[in-house]
């Protein structure tokens, strides 16, 4: 039974969930996307136009998406869990299908307003799915040869949807981010032994039979810059150089020259941390950082202190999802990690980024509200309420 | 609940594990960072900042070349140019087409514009149409409207305005050849775009005078090379002005008086050396060859017989004939070979061994002295003479005078001509010397060859004494000439006897002398044989004035003036002119009273 009733009940049960909502995400997330506005305002020579006004909307449309989607219990998602990743699955294969219709790459469905890029926002479907999957497993399970193929094949169909468009990066994440969720519900260790052995060969074989020509150039680029002075190396370069001018303090908001004179390439996507980087020097990559790091800590917190499994790989996969597009965009403009098409999450200038993030942390600010829910394995067709904590 | 706990269990324990991981990749991150922002800072600091900065140089303006009067000879025109900005139009062959219909632009043309805006940048102007007339520039003016990205230029060309006069002095500029920035010690003027050095005359011996230095721009530029803004500037040392120490007036009116005849015209002043005049004919026009020269115009200069590219007065050679009878004479009396006053008989002929030799004058001179021998100019008395004196004093006394060896003249190209001399012979045809060759010697035929300018520089020695030198720039000051070490009473006498050549009856050029103007000049004719005569010739009596023109004696005459106190010299020679008397004392008449007119004297 509930324990509230009518509309006042309904606006006092917000009201404790706002409370228990943990601020640090938010004003984290806020000060994170206010200094990508301003950087694309500095991109784009001091103006709102065309990127920094946009990107304020996004945010604030994301950032109600967040507040909505923490006021949907938990359940409710574990519920959910495969219905939605249903449905990015579906987008996926919409897209894959008009870009095939159309010409060379389709990644995005146009909603009018936005670009919506299905790749993003299959992360948070997949994660879902696989802690519900989890969820529900008990130990000897978690070692039956059948009960894994299932996982891999709710991870397979998603891969190779992204790695067909063709979308190299994100397909990486989305198999990175599922590997992170398998790791924590306990699959046993000796499997992922084995398959961190069997890489060079699965590596060899892809290298053969999957990459695109200009996926395997970003590698060998990646591996001797040199070997393309004006293409992908060029732009690591350039990139490098935004870093390094920028020096301790910076060269000022909006007179970094690299950023101003074009050298830094996809400046208000991939790139914009250079240009950040440029401007507020090593002090405003350094704040950056620990902000990321604060983020990166409230997840762990809240998983360790969160009592349902679901609720704990939701929060830990989306947690990794968020660090691996920090540690994959700052690793590529800065030549520690190949060039992959990598945002930085609520700083690049993107929609479906800016949307994917901003849900997931609304699904952590979630669990955080939840975290003390006990839930039970397999018995959801039992409960009664949709409210409530069983 | 048991379940619960495992799943706890391995949950937190493996989120340890992988949170020690992110903090470990946090840390490599954080390390990247520092070392890029502040370990290697400064390093990247300087490629940004190279990133970033252009220096351009700026084209100086070249140097203007005057006369002595600060008339302007040689200078920069602003010329307009017509370009198109490939960024602001979308079909460039289009728009091509739609201006060939305005402007001339050959099908050539038009495919090496469309190359070149394959080749270059969106934002590189294609320069389709130069040195433009007013007229072309307000046209394109009025189709700007239509065609957005069709632009005028102003531009700077150098410029001769009295092109044929002065070609030969001036030169001209064209383009430079990588062989010669290098020669010229990687000079950046030479390097910038439309760069252009001196080719031949003032223009190449003072090129480095007149080039300038250049200015700095530095700009700020963007990653595809476009200028975004200035950052400083330092503007461009236009080059030195040269001023020669030619009087224009007189040049043109030499170039003028020469007309149709081809040759060449010297005139000097022999206190300082300064060339006033210095006419070759027949000329070019150094205005084309600045903008480039076309092939038909190049070989209709280089065929022509009367070879207008050469710059007769330095670089072409002619037997000096009777002209060197002057320094014949003077030698005479140098090494004491004769008394003025010893007389010779001249009977038309001379015998030389069993050989015989003729005097101009058929029948002969009669008895004949020095003095008369020079104004007469006895063929037979300077062969007896020489014969004396012997080929090797008149050889060095030649050079003593300034012959065989260059002046050293500003100018490239220069001739040394020969002063034959038995070595001399061993050594460039490895021959022994003939008795006969020293008699013709005598009278300025042979293997003598002389440039119009050592002639005049030959005149203004004999007329001063000193070791006069030539030189084409204007001297503020008269210049302390080495006395030659000839005695004052010999050249006396040498120009004495000039004066009567000109100003005293039976002198070979008393037709020209000077009447009532207030001055009076001094000279000696000289007529070069191009064509041996032959004896049925000269039985007949053919002239030398019915012969075709090419087999036509060339006439010569040098000059000084006035005849007391002499300031100038001058050496004319007209090519096929048949005699010196009349063709080429007339237009030394006509220049020096030009000269007076110009109150020169």
């Amino acid at each position: 039974m509930s324990k509230y009733h009518g509309f006042s009940m309904y606006i006092a049960m917000v009201k404790g969930h706002l409370r228990r909502l943990p601020t640090g995400i938010l004003v984290c997330s806020c000060l994170l996307a206010l200094l990508g506005v301003m950087t694309l305002y500095s991109v784009a020579g001091m103006s709102f136009d065309p990127w920094a006004k946009k990107q304020i909307l996004r945010f604030a449309f994301s950032f109600a998406l967040l507040l909505a989607i923490t006021l949907v219990p938990l359940q409710t998602w574990l519920k959910y869990a495969y219905w939605i990743y249903g449905g990015m699955v579906l987008l996926l294969v919409v897209v894959f299908f008009i870009g095939h219709v159309g010409m060379g790459a389709q990644r995005w469905i146009n909603l009018g307003f936005m670009q919506l890029q299905p790749s993003e926002t299959m992360k948070i479907g997949l994660i879902l799915a696989l802690a519900k999957y989890f969820h529900g497993v008990i130990p000897e399970e978690r070692k039956r040869f059948s009960f894994l193929m299932v996982a891999l094949l709710l991870v397979a169909i998603p891969f190779f949807l992204v790695a067909e468009q063709p979308d190299l990066g994100t397909a990486g994440i989305i198999f990175l981010s599922s590997i992170v969720i398998f790791f924590l519900s306990g699959v046993p260790m000796w499997i992922f032994v084995t398959a961190v052995l069997l890489a060079p060969l699965i590596g060899m074989i892809g290298w053969r039979y999957a990459l695109h020509g200009y996926q395997k150039q970003r590698v060998l680029t990646f591996l001797d810059p040199s070997r393309d002075p004006l293409g992908a190396g060029y732009h690591i370069t350039q990139s490098k150089i935004a870093f390094g001018s920028g020096g301790l303090f910076g060269q000022g908001w909006g007179q970094g020259s690299q950023n101003r004179l074009d050298f830094i390439p996809e400046r208000h996507t991939d790139f914009i941390f250079s240009v950040f980087a440029e401007e507020f020097g090593l002090m405003g990559t350094a704040f950056v950082l620990i902000l990321c790091l604060i983020l990166v800590g409230y997840g762990y917190s809240i998983a360790l202190s969160c009592r349902n499994q679901f609720g704990r790989l939701l929060c830990l996969g989306i947690t990794s999802l968020f660090f691996m597009h920090v540690f994959i965009n700052l690793g590529m403009i800065t030549g520690i990690v190949p060039v992959v098409g990598v945002p930085f999450p609520l700083m690049s200038y993107g929609g479906t980024s800016m949307l994917t993030t901003m849900i997931g942390f609304g699904l952590i600010c979630n669990v955080a509200i939840y975290r003390r829910d006990e839930i039970r394995r397999a018995t959801l067709g039992a409960r009664k309420s949709f409210f409530g904590t069983g | 609940m048991i379940l619960e706990d495992n799943r706890y269990h391995v949950f937190s324990r493996r989120a340890f594990l992988l949170g020690t991981a992110k903090l470990g990749l946090f840390g490599v991150l954080y390390g990247k960072l520092y070392r890029l922002q502040s370990h290697e800072a400064l390093k990247y600091r300087e490629i940004a900042e190279e990133n970033r900065v252009n220096v351009q140089l700026i084209a100086p303006l070249r140097g203007r070349i005057v006369d002595r009067r600060g008339q302007i000879l040689a200078q920069n025109e602003q010329q307009y140019r017509l370009m198109l900005l490939p960024e602001k139009i979308d079909k460039l062959e289009e728009t091509i087409d739609l201006l060939s219909q305005h402007f001339s632009i050959s099908a050539k043309e038009k495919k090496a514009l469309l190359r070149q805006a394959r080749r270059n940048p969106k934002f590189v102007p294609l320069v389709f149409k130069k040195k433009v007339t007013w007229q072309d520039v307000s046209k394109a003016e009025f189709l700007s409207a239509e065609i957005s990205g069709l632009i005028s230029e102003e531009g700077v060309f150098r410029t001769y305005p009295y092109g044929p006069d002065l070609a030969h002095i001036l030169g001209y500029i064209s383009p430079v050849s990588e062989a010669e920035i290098k020669a010229k010690n990687n000079d950046p003027v030479l390097k910038l775009p439309d760069a252009q050095s001196g080719k031949l005359g003032i223009e190449e011996n003072k090129d480095a005078e007149l080039r300038g230095d250049p200015g700095e721009r530095q700009v700020e530029i963007n990653a595809a090379g476009r200028i975004i803004k200035e950052i400083s500037i330092k503007p461009p040392a236009e080059g030195k002005t040269q001023t020669l120490s030619l009087d224009l007036d007189l040049q043109r009116f030499g170039y003028e008086r020469m007309g149709s005849e081809t040759g060449a015209a010297v005139v000097l002043d022999v206190r300082t050396g300064e060339i006033l005049l210095q006419v070759s004919t027949p000329s070019y026009d150094p205005n084309v060859f600045t903008s480039g020269v076309d092939q038909a115009t190049w070989q209709q200069l280089a065929q022509n017989p009367d070879k207008p590219l050469i710059n007769k007065p330095v670089a072409g050679l002619y037997p000096p004939a009777s002209t060197f009878k002057t320094l014949t004479a003077l030698a005479l009396l140098h090494y004491n070979i004769v008394k003025p006053n010893q007389t010779f008989f001249c009977p038309g002929h001379y015998f030389f061994g069993n050989r015989q030799v003729h005097c101009w004058k058929k029948e002969g001179h009669g008895s004949v002295n020095w003095h008369d021998a020079l104004v007469k100019s006895c063929d037979v008395y300077f062969y007896e003479m020489t014969r004396r004196m012997g080929i090797q004093n008149l050889a060095d006394f030649a050079r003593l005078v300034g012959l065989g060896s260059k002046t050293n003249i500003e100018l490239s190209g220069e001739k040394s001509g020969i002063v034959p001399d038995p070595a001399w012979k061993k050594m460039a045809k490895n021959q022994v010397w003939f008795p006969g060759e020293t008699i013709i010697a005598g009278i300025g035929q042979g293997f003598l060859l002389t440039t119009p300018l050592q002639l005049a520089v030959m005149t203004a020695r004999l007329a001063t004494g000193t070791n006069v030198h030539p030189t084409l720039f204007h001297q503020e000051h008269p210049r302390a000439f080495s006395p030659l070490g000839i005695h004052p009473d010999h050249l006396t006498l040498v120009r004495q006897a000039m004066s009567d050549v000109v100003n005293v009856p039976g002198g070979t050029a008393y037709a020209q002398r000077l009447m009532d103007v207030g001055f009076a000049y001094a000279g000696k004719t000289g007529t070069a044989q191009v064509r041996r005569i032959s004896m049925a010739q000269r039985a007949a009596g053919i002239k030398n004035e019915d012969l075709p023109r090419q087999y036509r004696d060339h006439g010569m005459f040098i000059a000084f003036t006035p005849v007391d106190t002499p300031k100038y010299a001058s050496a004319v020679i007209i090519e096929h002119g048949s005699s010196g008397s009349r063709a080429a004392a007339p237009v030394t008449k006509d220049i020096f009273l030009k000269m007076h007119e110009l109150g020169y004297v």
